[in-house]
Formats: C-alpha cells, sequence, structure tokens
C-alpha cells in the first residue's frame, strides 16, 4: 500500500512539474504582426504607416473604382448597358447606397488620427515631422472630405427641409476597445466639417513643400488645389479663385496638357497633367478585370484593337449626350434604347475637340458599344491603372467658375481660363468674344463635362449646382430635392448609434 | 509469549496456504464453440487473474478458500461458476445484450453504458461503413437525434457541418471537437489556400478540403457523440459545440482475420435544370424590352432588337427562329461520376501482442467535372503487454487525398466560368464547338459570346487545373502502466500532422482578365499544421463487493496548433503548355501567413454508484488558452450527473415488461474559445503596399478583458426498454444557455473599426431528442425500425448595455432566433401591372420598402429533424432504407436568384421563373414581368425584401440497401467466414418544394456542387 502511495505521490509531483513548465508555453505571439504598442515609436513605423493610408485610397469603394465609376453612373453622361448586370440600378439612381467607402474612410481617419498622435513621441528631425504632418494633413482634408459631399448636402445647394447635417468628423485616433465601444457621436454641422478640411488644408499648405515626393504623395501644390475645389463646393468663390492662383503661381508638379500631348497622358503611367495621383502600379494590388476600374468602362485590351475582349464587361459607357457634346457621330446610329450598334462597325466622325479621341468603338461582347478608354492598364498590366486625384485643367476651371460667380465677376479672367482651356484641347481653336452670364455658365458646365468625363466629377458637379437628375437613357427625371443625392448613411452606423440621423428618405 | 504463538499460528497458516493452493484450468468459447482469446478468468473477491490463449485455455492458481470464478470478454455476458472441488472449468459465453452490458467512450475512459447519467449518443462502425462516404461526418447524418449533419455541397469530400444541439453561438464557432483515439483533430480548413492571385477578389478559392476526410470510414469501430454540457464538459473549453469521439478498430487475438471491402457506383445530378431555350429566351427578352420601354417599344421591334443582341439579323422569321441554335449547356457541363473503392483490413495477435492493419483506395469523380476525389490511407495499430502491468499501444495513420476542383466551386463567387453556375444563365444561341470540333469561343478564335457569360464553361472543365493534395498523418504512442488492478496510469503523445498542397492554373486560351489577358495564370499554395497533443491521466476503479463502485480520473493535457501557409502566384506563361511557376514571366504575389495558439489543461472525474442502481457523477476541468486575455488565461468547467435505475431495483424486477428503466439528471458547464488565435491583442500587420513600399495598418483592436464564453446546460432523459429491449426508447430534452458569448461587437464604422471580439449578450437553446427502436419481428424474418426525431430552437435572451437589437445586423435581436432572416415580406406580384410588391411595416403594399419594413422571415437553422432506419432481414438476405428529413430552414439561393433574371440581354432563365411569370394584366403570377434589369423605374431592387428565400424543407431517401449473406455452409468450403453482397442507392429519391439544385447546402449556394445520386454494388468478405 505504501508503494502506491509513493508512486502516487510522484505522478502528482511530475504532474504540477508539467503544470508548471506548460503554463509558459501558453505564452504564444503572433509572428506576422506587432502589438500596437511599439508599432509607432519610430521614424520608420511612421512612414510605414503613412504609406497604408496612401495605400488605403486604392480601395474599389474610393478611388480604386467607386469614386470614379459610381459617380459616373449616378451622373447624367454614362449610360449602362446592362453587362454584366451592373451599374444598371445605379444609373437608373434607384440605390439607397451606392457608396459603400464610410467605413474604409473612416477607418483612413483614424489611421491618420493614430499617426498624428503618435510623431510627438518619436525622434526625428523638424523636417520630417512636418512633411509627416503636412502629408496627414492633406490625406485626412481629402477623407473628409469624400465623405462630406457623398454622405451629406454640398453647402452650395442644400434643401432645408432634408439638410440632417454633415458627416462625423474624425481628430482622434481609436486605441483601446473600451473607448471605441463609448463612442456615441453625432453629425457636425457643415461649417465645422468644412472648416476642419479648410484647417487642414492651411496646415498642409504651410508645412508642405513641393520639394518632397511628387504626384504620387501629398504636395503643398496638392493643397493648394484640394483647397480651391474645397472652396469651390462650399460656395466660398474669392478663396477658390485665390487657392487656383496661388496654385497656377507654385506649379512645380506636373503642367498642364495640350491638344499635342493631352490625349497620350492619358496612355503614360503618371498622367503629365496630375497634381496628385492615386498610385496603384502591380496587378496585385487590383481587382480581376470584371471587377475593377478598366473592366468597368471598357472591353477592350489594347487602345485600337476591337477585335479582342478583356473578358471584363464594360457596362458603363457615354451617353449620346456626351458624345455629341465631344463631337462624335456615327453612321449607322446606335439602337436608340441599348445604344448598341449590334456586332457592326459604325463609321465614326469626329470634331476637333481631341478629348473625344479617348472613345471609341469597343469588341463585340452582346454587341459593340463606343467605351472610355482613359483607364486602359496602363502600368503594363490590364487593370493596372493610376487613378488622377487632382490635375491642371481643374485648376483653371474652378478659378473660371469661381470668378464667374464672385459678387463682382471677373468676367475677363473666367473667359481667360475658359479659353485657356479650350486652346489647350480644341485643334484649331480661335479665342471668342466674352462670353457672359448663363452663357459663361453653360460653357463653364460643358467644359467640366468634357474634361472630366469618366473620371467621376459630374455626379458632384451636378449636386453642388442643384441640377435635377434627367436621363433619356436610361429614362430617369428626378428633381433637385431627391434624396438619392445624399448616399445612405450606413446602417451599422444608424442603428447602434442614438446621436446619429439617417439622411432624409431613407 | 503471546507474540511467539501468534507468529507460529501465522506461520502455520501461510504454510497451510500454499499446501491449499490449486490449479483450475478449461477452455472458453462461444456460444457456437468458437475458443475466445483474452477472455478474463478473475478469481471472486481477490484481484487475482488470467486470460485465455488464442485457442481460449487458461489455467489459473486459485487459493482454498475461493469459492467461485468470474469469466469475463468484451461484449460477452460475464459468468460465475462455484469452483468447488473441480479442477476443470470449461464455460460457454453468451453475446451479452448490448443494450445492457455495453460499454460507452466518455472521453479518457469508458463507462458501462448502464452507468452513463449524461446524453451520449453512440453510432456503431458498421452504421458508418454502410454509407460510401470519403468522410465518416457525412455518414453521421440522420443517425443520432441531436446530431444535425449538413453537406456544404455534393463536392466529394467537400465539407461538412456538424451542429450538436443547435447553434450556441453567435459568432464564435460551433464546431464540435473531434477526438480520434484521444488525439484531438484540427479541423480548420485549409482549402482556400491563396486568394492572393488578385487582391480584393475571391476568384482564387480552390476546393473544399475536409481534415476529416483523412480517416477510412470502415476503419471506425463506434463513434459517441458527447452531446450534454455534462457529458462534454470534461473537455472543458473545447467542448461548447460538443464532442465527437471516434474509436477505430484494435487488432485482435489469435489467427489472423482479414476483411475485404469493394465497391464500384455512379453518380448523378439528383435533378437537373433545364434552362430557357434560345426561341424561349427570345420569348422573354422581346418581353422584357417592351416592358422596359413602357409599351413604347413595339413587339416587331424589340424582336429585331433582342435578334440583333444574340447576333442574328432582325428580319428572321418565325421557321428561321425555330431553326437557331439552342444549346442546352447543363447537359453539358453535367454528367455522371463514378465512385470506386477497395480496401483490406487485418486483425491478428497473440496472447501479449495485437495489431491492426488496413488499406484502403477511395476514387470519386462528382458528375460535374472535373471535381474529383481520390484517397489512399493506412492505418496500423499495435498494442503489446509488456508485463501484467504495462502495456504500450501504438498506432499510425497515413493519409493521402487529392481533390481536383472546377473553377469557383467553394461557392461565394458568381464565377462566369464556373460550370455549376454558367451553364444555368450562358446563353443558348452560344455553342459549345465550332464546326471543326473545337471549342467555340476561346481566345484569340474571334467567335462572337452573346450574353453576359462570355466564356465557354466546358472549355474550362477541361482546360482550367485546380487540385489541392493532402497528406495528414495522424499517429500516437501511449503507454499504460497498470499500478494495481485499480489503478492505472496513461500516457499519450499525438500528433495530427496535415500537409495541403494547391495548385492552380488559369490556361490562357480562355479570355479574360486572368487568363489570355495577362497569359495565364498559376498559383502554387502550402498550408501545414502541427497540432500536438500529450495527455496523462491516471484512474482509479474500485468495487466493493460489487455493491460500492466507485471511479477516479486525474489528468493533465497540453495542446499546441501552428498553422502556417504559403503561397506564390504568377502570370505571362509563353503558351498554355507551360503550367509551372518557372515559365511565368510576371511574379504577381507571394504571401507567407503563420497563426497558433496552445491549450493546458487539467481535470478529474469522479464517479460512484450503488449495484449499478443509484449513479453519481462528478467532472472538473480547468483549462488554459492563449487565446484570451492576459487576465483571463484560464477557465473552470465543472458538471454533475445522476441517474436512477429504476429497473435494477427489486420492485421492478419482477416486471418482465420492463427491461431497462433509466431516468437521468445532467448539469455540465463548457466553454467555447473558437475565435481567432490573436483576437485579444492590439495588432498592427503589413500586407498593405504602396507605390512599390511597404506599409503597415492597425489590424486589430485589442480587448484584454476577452475571456470564454460558457454554456450551461440542464439535461434530463429516460432509457426505457420493453419486452426484452424488443421496444427501445431514449429520450432527452435540454435547456441550454450560452452567457458571455463571443461576440463580434460591432463599433461604429466613424470609429474607424469594425468590430471587436467581446464576451457579452446570452444565448439559450432547448430541444427534445427521441430515438426510438422497435423489433416486431425475431426469427427468420426479422424487422428493425429506428426512428429519431429532434426538435430544437434557440432564442437570444441579451446583448450587451441592455441593446435589444444588435446594431449593424437587426437580424440579432433579443427574443428571436439567432440566425433569423430580417427582410421586408415579399407581396407577390401585382396581377394589374406585373410588378413585384412588398408589405411595409404595417401590412400595406409598397414598391420601395425601407429598412423600417423589414420583419422576421423564417431561420437559416431547421427546427425538426432526425432520420428513420428500416432494416428488413430474411435468412441471408437484408433490405434496409435510411429515410432523413429536415424541417423549418428558409433560406437564400443565391444561384436560384440570378436564374430568376428575366427578359435581360445578358443571361438565361430557370424555367421555373419562365412559367411562372406574368405575361398580361389581371393574370395572377408569382414571377413578376420580364424586365431588361429586373427591376422596376420607382422600385426597389428586383432582388429586396424575402422573395428568392425559400423553404428547404425536405424529406429524402438517403440510403437503401439491399444485401444478401452468403450462408455459411457455403462459404466454410471455400475458406471464408462471411461473405456480403450488397447494391445501394443514396439520395435516390427526395420529397421537396424548393425549386433549386439541391435543398442539402449551406451557405448561399451559388456555384456549388449539388448533392448527388449514387447507385453502388459492393462485396464484403471475411477470411
Amino acid at each position: 500500500m505504501k508503494n502506491i502511495f509513493s508512486l502516487f505521490i510522484l505522478f502528482i509531483l511530475a504532474a504540477l512539474l508539467v503544470l508548471s513548465s506548460c503554463a509558459k508555453k501558453l505564452d504564444i505571439n503572433p509572428r506576422q504582426s506587432i502589438a500596437d504598442d511599439v508599432a509607432l515609436t519610430n521614424a520608420q513605423g511612421i512612414n510605414n504607416a503613412i504609406n497604408s493610408v496612401y495605400a488605403a485610397l486604392k480601395a474599389s469603394s474610393l478611388y480604386g473604382r467607386d469614386l470614379v465609376v459610381i459617380s459616373e453612373a449616378l451622373g447624367d453622361r454614362a449610360f449602362s448597358n446592362g453587362k454584366g448586370n451592373r451599374f444598371v440600378n445605379e444609373n437608373q439612381n434607384t440605390v439607397n447606397a451606392p457608396f459603400g467607402f464610410w467605413g474604409a474612410a473612416y477607418g483612413a481617419l483614424n489611421e491618420i488620427n493614430l499617426i498624428l498622435e503618435a510623431i510627438p513621441g518619436v525622434t526625428t528631425d523638424a523636417a520630417t515631422r512636418s512633411r509627416w504632418e503636412g502629408e496627414l494633413g492633406f490625406l485626412r482634408a481629402l477623407l473628409h472630405f469624400d465623405l462630406a459631399i457623398t454622405y451629406a448636402y454640398i453647402p452650395s445647394f442644400t434643401v432645408a427641409a432634408q439638410d440632417k447635417g454633415n458627416v462625423v468628423l474624425a481628430t482622434k485616433g481609436f486605441k483601446t476597445a473600451e473607448i471605441s465601444i463609448n463612442y456615441f457621436p453625432t453629425r457636425a454641422t457643415h461649417a465645422a466639417v468644412y472648416g476642419q478640411i479648410m484647417s487642414d488644408i492651411y496646415k498642409a499648405v504651410s508645412q508642405l513643400s513641393n520639394s518632397n515626393r511628387g504626384a504620387y504623395y501629398a504636395s503643398k501644390l496638392s493643397a493648394l488645389a484640394l483647397g480651391s475645389r474645397v472652396a469651390l463646393y462650399e460656395g466660398n468663390w474669392v478663396r477658390a479663385d485665390s487657392f487656383a492662383t496661388a496654385a497656377i503661381t507654385l506649379g512645380g508638379i506636373g503642367a498642364i496638357t495640350t491638344t499635342a500631348n493631352h490625349v497620350s497622358g492619358w496612355r503614360t503611367a503618371l498622367n503629365p497633367e496630375s497634381i496628385f495621383e492615386v498610385r496603384i502600379a502591380t496587378l496585385n494590388e487590383v481587382p480581376t478585370i470584371p471587377n475593377g476600374l478598366q473592366g468597368a468602362l471598357t472591353n477592350l485590351v489594347t487602345v485600337g484593337n476591337n477585335t479582342t475582349s478583356n473578358g471584363g464587361f464594360g457596362p458603363l459607357v457615354p451617353n449620346l449626350r456626351l458624345l455629341t457634346d465631344l463631337g462624335i457621330s456615327f453612321t449607322p446610329a446606335p439602337n436608340a434604347s441599348t445604344l448598341s450598334f449590334g456586332a457592326s462597325i459604325p463609321a465614326i466622325a469626329r470634331g476637333n475637340d481631341v478629348r473625344n479621341q479617348l472613345f471609341e468603338i469597343g469588341p463585340n461582347v452582346s454587341g459593340r458599344h463606343i467605351e472610355c478608354t482613359k483607364f486602359m492598364g496602363k502600368n503594363g498590366a490590364p487593370g493596372v491603372d493610376n487613378v488622377p486625384v487632382l490635375r491642371w485643367a481643374e485648376l483653371y476651371l474652378n478659378r473660371a467658375e469661381a470668378r464667374s460667380k464672385l459678387s463682382t465677376p471677373d468676367i475677363a479672367g473666367a473667359n481667360s481660363d475658359l479659353n485657356f482651356i479650350k486652346t489647350r484641347r480644341i485643334t484649331g481653336f480661335t479665342v471668342p468674344a466674352n462670353l457672359t452670364g448663363t452663357a459663361l455658365t453653360d460653357e463653364i458646365t460643358l467644359q467640366r463635362s468634357l474634361e472630366f468625363a469618366f473620371e467621376g466629377y459630374r455626379w458632384f458637379d451636378m449636386k453642388r449646382w442643384g441640377l435635377p437628375i434627367v436621363k433619356t437613357t436610361p429614362a430617369v427625371n428626378l428633381p433637385n430635392t431627391t434624396h438619392r443625392y445624399n448616399n445612405q448613411i450606413p446602417t451599422a452606423e444608424v442603428d447602434g448609434n442614438k446621436n446619429m440621423v439617417q439622411n432624409f428618405g431613407y | 509469549m503471546r507474540r511467539a504463538i501468534l507468529w507460529a499460528l501465522a506461520q502455520l497458516c501461510l504454510v497451510l496456504n500454499v499446501w491449499a493452493q490449486r490449479a483450475v484450468s478449461g477452455r472458453i468459447t462461444d456460444e457456437t464453440g468458437s475458443p475466445l482469446a483474452n477472455a478474463s478468468i478473475t478469481v471472486k473477491g481477490t484481484n487475482t487473474g488470467t486470460t485465455t490463449s488464442a485457442e481460449g485455455f487458461y489455467t489459473i492458481t486459485v487459493p482454498a478458500k475461493a469459492t467461485a470464478l468470474i469469466f469475463s470478454h468484451l461484449g460477452k455476458m460475464s459468468q460465475e461458476l462455484a469452483i468447488g472441488t473441480k479442477s476443470e472449468l470449461n464455460v460457454q459465453l453468451k453475446t451479452s445484450d448490448k443494450s445492457l452490458d455495453e460499454v460507452v467512450v466518455v472521453g479518457y475512459s469508458v463507462q458501462r453504458k448502464k452507468d452513463v447519467a449524461a446524453a451520449i449518443s453512440k453510432i456503431d462502425g458498421d452504421d458508418i461503413a454502410k454509407i460510401p462516404v470519403p468522410s465518416f461526418a457525412q455518414a453521421m447524418q440522420g443517425q443520432a437525434p441531436g446530431v444535425a449533419v449538413a453537406a456544404t455541397s455534393g463536392i466529394p469530400g467537400g465539407a461538412i457541418n456538424v451542429t450538436i444541439r443547435g447553434v450556441g453561438s453567435l459568432n464564435a464557432g460551433n464546431t464540435p471537437l473531434y477526438v480520434v483515439d484521444g488525439i484531438q483533430i484540427n479541423t480548420s480548413l485549409s482549402g482556400s489556400i491563396g486568394g492572393s492571385s488578385s487582391s480584393g477578389s475571391s476568384d482564387a478559392v480552390k476546393t473544399q478540403n475536409n481534415p476529416l476526410s483523412f480517416l477510412n470510414p470502415n476503419d471506425i469501430e463506434s463513434i459517441e457523440i458527447l452531446k450534454d454540457a455534462a457529458a462534454a464538459a470534461i473537455y472543458g473549453a473545447k467542448a461548447a459545440g460538443g464532442v465527437v469521439l471516434v474509436t477505430t478498430k484494435k487488432g485482435g487475438s489469435g489467427k489472423a482475420k482479414f476483411n475485404l471491402h469493394m465497391y464500384y457506383g455512379q453518380t448523378k445530378a439528383t435533378k437537373l435544370q433545364q434552362p430557357l431555350t434560345t426561341q424561349e429566351w427570345l420569348q422573354a427578352r422581346i418581353e422584357g424590352i417592351v416592358n422596359t420601354s413602357g409599351n413604347v417599344t413595339t413587339v416587331d421591334a424589340a424582336r429585331a432588337q433582342a435578334l440583333t443582341e444574340i447576333g442574328q439579323p432582325g428580319t428572321l422569321t418565325d421557321k428561321e427562329i425555330a431553326a437557331l441554335n439552342s444549346t442546352d449547356w447543363m447537359k453539358a457541363a453535367w454528367g455522371t461520376g463514378q465512385i470506386k473503392s477497395a480496401e483490406m483490413s487485418m486483425q491478428a495477435g497473440t496472447q501479449a501482442t495485437s495489431l491492426y492493419m488496413s488499406g484502403s483506395y477511395n476514387y470519386q469523380t462528382s458528375h460535374i467535372k472535373p471535381t474529383n476525389f481520390e484517397r489512399g490511407t493506412f492505418l496500423i495499430k499495435g498494442s503489446h503487454k509488456v508485463s501484467n502491468k504495462i502495456t504500450v499501444d501504438a498506432s499510425i495513420n497515413l493519409s493521402t487525398f487529392s481533390q481536383k476542383a472546377n473553377f469557383g466551386q467553394g461557392g461565394g463567387n458568381n464565377n462566369t466560368i464556373n460550370a455549376a453556375y454558367a451553364a444555368a444563365q450562358l446563353l443558348p444561341i452560344n455553342p459549345i464547338y465550332r464546326p471543326d470540333g473545337q471549342y467555340y469561343g476561346l481566345s484569340g478564335s474571334g467567335d462572337a459570346w452573346y450574353g453576359s457569360f462570355a466564356n465557354n464553361p466546358v472549355a474550362a472543365q477541361e482546360l482550367l487545373k485546380i487540385s489541392v493534395r493532402t497528406n495528414q498523418l495522424v499517429g500516437g504512442v501511449s503507454g499504460t502502466y497498470r499500478i494495481t488492478p485499480e489503478l492505472s496510469v496513461k500516457s499519450l503523445v499525438g500528433l495530427d500532422y496535415r500537409l495541403a498542397q494547391v495548385k492552380s492554373y488559369l490556361d490562357p486560351r480562355l479570355i479574360g482578365g486572368t487568363y489570355d489577358a495577362v497569359r495565364g495564370t498559376g498559383e502554387v499554395g502550402s498550408n501545414w499544421t502541427t497540432n500536438f497533443i500529450t495527455t496523462t491521466t491516471a484512474t482509479y476503479q474500485k468495487s466493493i463487493r460489487e455493491v460500492h463502485n466507485v471511479s477516479a480520473l486525474l489528468g493533465i493535457e497540453y495542446r499546441n496548433d501552428a498553422d502556417q501557409q504559403i503561397s506564390a502566384t504568377g502570370n505571362s506563361f509563353p503558351s498554355s503548355d507551360f503550367q509551372y511557376l518557372n515559365s511565368a514571366a510576371t511574379p504577381v504575389a507571394v504571401t507567407e501567413s503563420w497563426t497558433g495558439y496552445a491549450n493546458f489543461s487539467q481535470f478529474a472525474r469522479l464517479g460512484y454508484n450503488y449495484r449499478s442502481r443509484y449513479i453519481v457523477g462528478f467532472t472538473l476541468r480547468r483549462d488554459g488558452s492563449s487565446r484570451f486575455g492576459a487576465n483571463h488565461l484560464y477557465g473552470t468547467f465543472p458538471s454533475v450527473q445522476f441517474a436512477w435505475n429504476a429497473s435494477e431495483e427489486s420492485f421492478l424486477a419482477d416486471a418482465k415488461s420492463i427491461s431497462q428503466l433509466k431516468f437521468r439528471y445532467s448539469y455540465g458547464r463548457t466553454g467555447n474559445d473558437q475565435i481567432g488565435n490573436f483576437d485579444s491583442r492590439g495588432l498592427y500587420g503589413g500586407g498593405r503596399v504602396y507605390n512599390g513600399s511597404s506599409a503597415i495598418n492597425p489590424t486589430n483592436l485589442g480587448n484584454p478583458e476577452l475571456t470564454w464564453e460558457t454554456r450551461t446546460e440542464h439535461n434530463v432523459g429516460l432509457d426505457l426498454g420493453l419486452f426484452d429491449n424488443k421496444i427501445l426508447l431514449t429520450a432527452d430534452a435540454y435547456r441550454r444557455v450560452n452567457v458571455d458569448l463571443l461576440l463580434d461587437r460591432s463599433l461604429l464604422p466613424s470609429t474607424g473599426w469594425t468590430n471587436i471580439s467581446q464576451n457579452t449578450g446570452s444565448l439559450m437553446n432547448r430541444g427534445v431528442e427521441i430515438a426510438l427502436t422497435v423489433r416486431p419481428l425475431s426469427g427468420d424474418l426479422r424487422l428493425e425500425s429506428s426512428f429519431n426525431f429532434t426538435a430544437t430552437r434557440n432564442k437570444i435572451l441579451s446583448l450587451y448595455d441592455g441593446l435589444q437589437v444588435l446594431p449593424g445586423d437587426a437580424s440579432v435581436k433579443v427574443g428571436e432566433w439567432a440566425g433569423s432572416n430580417f427582410l421586408a415580406r415579399w407581396a407577390g406580384v401585382n396581377p394589374a401591372t406585373g410588378r413585384s410588391m412588398w408589405y411595409d411595416i404595417n401590412g400595406n403594399i409598397t414598391y420601395q420598402p425601407t429598412t423600417a419594413d423589414r420583419v422576421f422571415v423564417g431561420t437559416v437553422y431547421p427546427s425538426y429533424f432526425g432520420g428513420w432506419t428500416n432494416t428488413l432481414s430474411f435468412k441471408g438476405f437484408e433490405l434496409s432504407a435510411f429515410l432523413q428529413y429536415e424541417y423549418g430552414r428558409r433560406r437564400f439561393d443565391n444561384q436560384l436568384q440570378q436564374e430568376a433574371r428575366i427578359g435581360s440581354s445578358g443571361t438565361n432563365t430557370h424555367h421555373y421563373i419562365y412559367d411562372n411569370r406574368w405575361t398580361t394584366p389581371g393574370q395572377l403570377a408569382s414571377i413578376p414581368r420580364p424586365l431588361s434589369s429586373q427591376t422596376e423605374q420607382v422600385s426597389s431592387s428586383w432582388n429586396a425584401g424575402d422573395h428568392w428565400y425559400y423553404k428547404t424543407d425536405y424529406i429524402r431517401l438517403k440510403q437503401v440497401t439491399l444485401s444478401y449473406n452468403v450462408q455459411p455452409e457455403a462459404l466454410k468450403r471455400m475458406g471464408f467466414t462471411a461473405v456480403r453482397l450488397y447494391v445501394q442507392g443514396l439520395n435516390l429519391w427526395t420529397y421537396t418544394k424548393f425549386p433549386g439544385y439541391d435543398p442539402e447546402y449551406t451557405g448561399t449556394s451559388s456555384t456549388i456542387i449539388p448533392q448527388a445520386k449514387n447507385m453502388t454494388v459492393g462485396i464484403q468478405a471475411g477470411f
């Protein structure tokens, strides 16, 4: 019996021994991630983390596709031909939430705020610190601005009875579960949001120089250019004018293209006119063709070769209004309701506007359509295109519009800016007499729609100008009071937050 | 002096004793006279004992005062014989009535079924072996009440969802713990390796890889399912989803016994869908154009347009239209598959050593090419008795299986090249082959595709190559030291190692972004999991005069699981002749990942019963897991069990009709740790890239308070046997509450985070399970009928912060089912206009339902399910039929919804949709009018609400088998011990109103391979 007892003791001792050694073995750490409290403690960490914010802009829901394609589908210059059943509902303006970048944008904003809070604790030189804060300021302004114009009324046109305020301001980082759980923000006022955006832009202008990192990164020039856009949307014509002028004077990154190089500029990786461009360099960074930017706009593999298809759908094509404005006509004309040419290739007549060369007949995939070729896999692989966010033409068109709307309109200045652009886009353009009144406004409107066709501008222009949504293909006729102008705020944001108000109509 | 006398007396006694010892010998046989090896013989009231030789002989030395010997053997009724003056005792042991003396594996030890107080279901290996499927989990379907088994698709060897007693957890996993011969199996899937070929897309979903496929189902001796928390609590924090204990066959003794099993069969789709012909499609399209234009476009103009869209002159006459090509892509893409299997096993042994060996080869092809499953397994188990005290056991199971896959068959991705998805939607005007016999519409052919599906799925079945090969090793070594007859210590070291290798080649002859546009894409990936476990247990068992029976178990366990993965993708191949990555000109992506966790546990079990009449049990387990926050590493999980065997009471001993009557009650607590390995940590991860530079971003928000989800469960049960167990009933009722749910708590998106894992909320499950077996006929003509039935429901009891609805997912609401569908109700088709209508929250018709109009419309979990087996045998013939049923699910079928697009230019339509569409005002139709894009102007999207959610109730003849056991006389002459011939059908008949492919699926069913119909013939022979 004693023998058994001692064996038993031995067993328990052995068990205790194993126990103590195993407790340590529960200490298992991830190998492909690092703890959040050490990630941003040195300059390398900050640099890597800032890169991530730029990378976030590549998301399909942001500049990777939707801010370009969905905006066009909603606007009145594009038509969804139904291929792949894509963008049909967006094109009919029947979708509650055509844009879905709320989460992605706030994710990037949180990253920005976490980095900004970590920078004071990192040892580095003043110039680097200033650049970090300047770039982050620009990015924070850009993301807030994109949220604001999508999810809330743009101050230059609001319907007071339906105005539920602007978006949530994100100026603090969320480090712990506890803080995040107990966060119930309200929608900020338009003034607060645009105030924050402008304050970030001013900071970026003062902290950035143009000697830094080119068009793929934020610069003083990009901050000024963004400032002119923000001011224009806000209806602050003086500021829009002065920011555009400051940017044009500063220069340094890119330059306006001319009739000679405008079209070829869209065939190079970096558009020579870009002030800020989201860089998408490799195939690994984009969805496969049908889900990406190129596949949404065209079936062409290469420019001028309409015999093979890239396997996308090419569902979103220009409508007849845009084609007419661009000076493109066909014999025979396409089917009136499908804009399809069937299997045959029509004869095309083109006007003098070089911008129409960015549209051509696509391959026969359930019939042919005329397709936009601004995004053709310029970086050497299908679907891999940088996305220009700010380019030189916008500075002039912003300024022209601002000058025409100043309390004392600068008619000469506005015309000079307009003609500056038209000279560089229309072969053999002769400067006409100065336009005034609605003729001037109409020309500015027209030039914006031609210049930025299929770049995602039109929808937001319609919204800030308070235009009704009128299309013939498909038949859409909505007044400018339609709630469709404001994207539905994600239910996840509204459901869990008693302080949050959904947009009107949802 | 007194002392000296006592000493002398004692000495004398000793001498007398020695003198009085004598030998008894004899032979133990079964009812038929065959010798029983390894039967045990013990002297009553002592620990003295021996076992029989291979020929059944024994010799034992017994002390003079010994009165009787007890003879016992596994599966036989023990017998006690008085010794008297005899020196030879020959015994015939009768086969025990299984239901009485059956032994049940309860986790780390066994118990007599009689003494079990918790809810445990047992499935015999024979019942598993009867169903020719690669994974034993699938063979469990319908066999045990409370165990819902659902194949995610009909992929041979594909993933199986096993849910024991409903879902207890909202976001953490509900997967049961699988333990094979004491080794816990890593059930994380590794079939979707890769996905890196193009970020942001799920095109690279490969095939489903079921980690349970490693085991040849025919090697299984029995499966025990620990259903209630009390039974499972011995596995603590791993056991909230229940525990499935698999015991494989053991070595025999004596002469080697061989068993051969071969079968061959064919598989076919249970149901083929009928897409429209070109002519029908044109009709629908014309209606679509006219309707979309608001009746502005005339039928003639629409007809011309529709014809143009498919590349025909708009002027074709009716006769010419009737002659247009109409391809049945469905028929071309779907075919028959075959099943081949051969396996052989051997059981042999000597008195000290026993051996089990088996090898098997299994090959199945799906009815949709090229999906298949090919497996070879090899199992060897040995046991050696080093001495009376020490036994060493070792086993090794080697298994290799490979699966070829159809592109995108993993589901989820609406891929236009997937045979299951595309065949139903590709426009029938497109031919499969060109006139010269080559595939139509390959890259560079210049062939025009009409419709959205611009690729040849039949060519893709041949050209796209996707395969996964898995090599798995599950093995263990254990030593048992029997310190005394009552006390023994056992140590087990086990390993479950798996290497899965994926290779895919997207052929440049096909059209598209990953095919010709990039001149082909190749991907290889490897995933290996190393799952190490070691367990040491001490068991103590003591019976005091067979009145007081005590048992105790004490153990410790350590498990360490690591999962590592690499993959590489490249494109730009010289031509389709080159399919290895070394020829790829452009490297696209490389990835590597690692994850792992460890568990450390201590556990104990105490049991006591009084004459097997009053039974008490108690277990306790303390678990530590690396997954949780530093403050909450450990959790404690107790259980208690009580049972009263009324039939053992003297007042019922005479009740002839009642052969068995037991009442059970148990209460237990288990834990759930099925969350991500590092969910409690605040983390920054890499992987993002901008302008060629790497980036880091926050990937996880830390929550150091994260801890176990706990499940508590009360179970009451009744076991009743009537008329010599001709009627057997087992009934259980349970109520179980999971608290501290590991919930993905939504954060406001404006925080920049989407959710965190948090312990919050509670969920209740309750249910009734009944298993009834009746044997009305015995004798030459025998009939046995087993019916099982499960009724279950769950209810969300609470969420966090007093919320009634989970933010971000309004379908999770206090008082409602987990897994509810929360949608606006579809109100049918307006007979006047053919438009879809919905109900608003007040029950009024609306065309634009809002989020406020959503109501609860059914749940994705079944309320009732079960199975019914009938076996009729006469002489050597046996006919068995197994029906399986499920009721109460309502689910979304994306495949069917996609096929419901009617009137559009791009896709073909399901005939059911066509037949039921609205065409004329006043018509009562169930399908709205055809439209180019299905969605009406000023209306919600055509697929809004619950219109495309279907009831998937079904009754299915899962298995029917006719077999013949060749009579023994004929066999003996040929040297066989048993020969069984059978023919078997699987899924031959199904009753369902579900219009889609098949009601047995999980997820949204798009692109999956539906269940198949099998017919097999087989032979089993023993010699």
